[in-house]
């Protein structure tokens, strides 16, 4: 008597599979392929010319502000401000101001008279911001700057007392390999109480041109 | 030589193993295919204004803060007041409500959010749906919470377009939110000027005029933002072929539009709305003047004429329109 014993090649299986496997993977290469395509022509399209001049043209992207001053770089707190003031409003009342302490620069938040925007209002301290002597601290720093506000979004603007302008040719040669527009701001030491200052949402005759926001 | 049983139940768990294995594959670039050919329209607003948990939503999850990249280093000194974003807060100044407006003190706390969640949107630092999210968290409440919470979401919208103005599905949301807000009895000038530009930019220049209109009749005081409701108001004025309206206007655009010299930031919206409203030929008569008031007089005459050539002026804009000529070959000839 013959002894039949019957068990499932899964042999078979796994080819039938392992060959409809072969094909997503394929066809899933194909669609990364056109998806970069389509993205490199886009980017492409959106593509701006980088500023030789300073004021030549105005970019149609947002800016992001820095300074050089005593020896340092400073990035302006506008994001934990901004933080600052909704965790206070969130408590139930009305706020007028903060004022708050990061890196090195001093900043209070204000609501506009009209309460349809702030005012952002900036010291910078003597200390606390990035020293320019250590370009490793400031690449990153610039780096991780970059990749926060993206280049094809946001330039930089770079607020340079006149101490700091050989190292802001060195910061805007460095901003210009990775691909980030550059404008810039050269400032005086004066006697105000704020080195940096704008308006967001702000109606005011003062604010008359482009400049003072 | 058959295999012992030990060898066949081997084998056949190595296929299982290799079926699994190769269907989880197969699985997934399909599921890639679809997402890249079949994208998921998903508009977080909508779906935040639809349904929101009534419980606050957790914090970060843990994985996502030991790689967060805005991590600020801990104090060694152990240094009172830094809130979460590492900052010391030295002072947080509270009182009335702000001076020139009449919300109230709940009303403010709640706009003072909402304002700070749309600069911080137009940062990339958060999402449409966290912003609003935030607002609600607050726990305000009051008859404003519904008009406040609109603002908000056309202020996202605004954002969300700015970005990239090819969306129209996003214009014709902005110009439902904006119109939303505009007619709430908490509305104030902003509102009408901001449904004024949504409904202009959508074809809707009818609408756009009664807004533009109740917007600068109602705005706090001059400056840039009264020049852009002046400017817009011009246009609508264009829109309707009311020329002797439009010319006057053009008279009084240097003293009343500060920005009138950074012509390469307002004539990209000249060209938006000329493309909305091909037949409105006033548009290009504004465009030429604008060039000539910064002395771009190639432009300035290619505006001209192409206005002239669309026909459709009247007697009056004609004849402005070859003044404006007229004056740009006399300066030529100097």
């Amino acid at each position: 008597m013959k002894n039949t014993s019957s068990y499932i090649d899964f042999s078979v299986l796994v080819d039938i599979i392992s060959n409809v496997a072969g094909m997503m993977i394929m066809l899933a290469c194909i669609a990364l392929v056109v998806r970069q395509d389509r993205d490199g022509a886009e980017a492409l399209e959106k593509a701006t010319k980088p500023i030789t001049y300073p004021l030549a043209y105005i970019p149609d992207k947002r800016s992001v502000t820095i300074c050089l001053k005593n020896n340092q770089l400073y990035r302006l707190p506008e994001r934990a401000g901004l933080e600052t003031m909704i965790t206070e409003a969130s408590k139930g009342k009305a706020v007028h101001f903060v004022d708050i302490t990061k890196d090195g620069v001093e900043m209070r938040l204000e609501v506009t008279p009209t309460a349809t925007g702030y005012r952002f209002l900036y010291s910078i301290l003597d200390e606390g911001g990035v020293p320019l002597d250590q370009s490793a601290k400031i690449a990153d720093a610039l780096r991780l700057m970059k990749k926060q506000f993206p280049p094809d979004r946001f330039f930089f603007v770079i607020h340079t007392w006149p101490e700091e302008v050989s190292a802001f040719v060195q910061i805007r040669e460095f901003l210009h390999e990775e691909g980030v527009e550059v404008g810039w701001m050269p400032r005086t030491h004066d006697e105000s109480d704020f080195d940096i200052m704008y308006s967001i949402g702000e109606y005011s005759t003062e604010l008359s041109s482009i400049k003072a926001q | 030589m058959a295999d012992s049983p030990n060898t066949r139940h081997w084998r056949v768990l190595i296929y299982i193993v290799l079926f699994l294995f190769f269907a989880g594959i197969s699985l997934l670039s399909t599921l890639y295919l679809a997402k890249t050919f079949y994208p998921r329209e998903y508009d977080p607003l909508e779906m935040a204004l639809q349904s929101m948990p009534a419980t606050p939503q957790p914090g970060k999850p843990w994985w996502k803060r030991v790689f967060d990249f805005d991590r600020v280093p801990t104090d060694s000194r152990g240094r009172q007041g830094k809130n979460d974003n590492g900052a010391q807060v030295d002072r947080v100044g509270t009182g009335h409500g702000a001076p020139a407006s009449n919300l109230s003190e709940e009303q403010l706390a709640l706009r003072e959010i909402g304002e700070a969640q749309v600069i911080l949107r137009s940062q990339s630092g958060i999402s449409e749906t966290e912003a609003l999210r935030r607002m609600r968290k607050s726990g305000i409440q009051g008859p404003f919470k519904s008009f406040e919470e609109e603002r908000l979401v056309s202020r996202l919208l605004l954002v969300k377009y700015l970005d990239d103005q090819s969306n129209h599905q996003v214009l014709t949301k902005l110009k439902e939110s904006a119109e939303r807000a505009a007619k709430d009895p908490h509305a104030s000038f902003e509102e009408a000027y901001y449904a004024g530009i949504a409904c202009l930019l959508a074809g809707e220049n009818d609408k756009a005029f009664g807004y533009l209109n109740t917007a600068i009749d109602t705005w706090p005081s001059r400056g840039r933002g009264y020049g852009n409701v002046f400017l817009f108001l011009m246009v609508s004025h264009a829109i309707r072929g009311e020329s002797d309206t439009v010319i006057q206007m053009l008279g009084e655009l240097k003293a009343t539009y500060p920005d009138w010299l950074y012509v390469e930031t307002y004539m990209p919206d000249m060209d938006d709305l000329e493309a909305v409203y091909p037949e409105a030929t006033m548009i290009p008569m504004i465009k030429g003047f604008m060039y000539t008031i910064v002395l771009n007089f190639g432009e300035a005459e290619k505006a001209h004429h192409r206005a002239l050539e669309a026909g459709g002026l009247d007697g009056s804009a004609r004849d402005f329109i070859r003044e404006q000529l007229d004056a740009i070959r006399r300066e030529r000839d100097r």
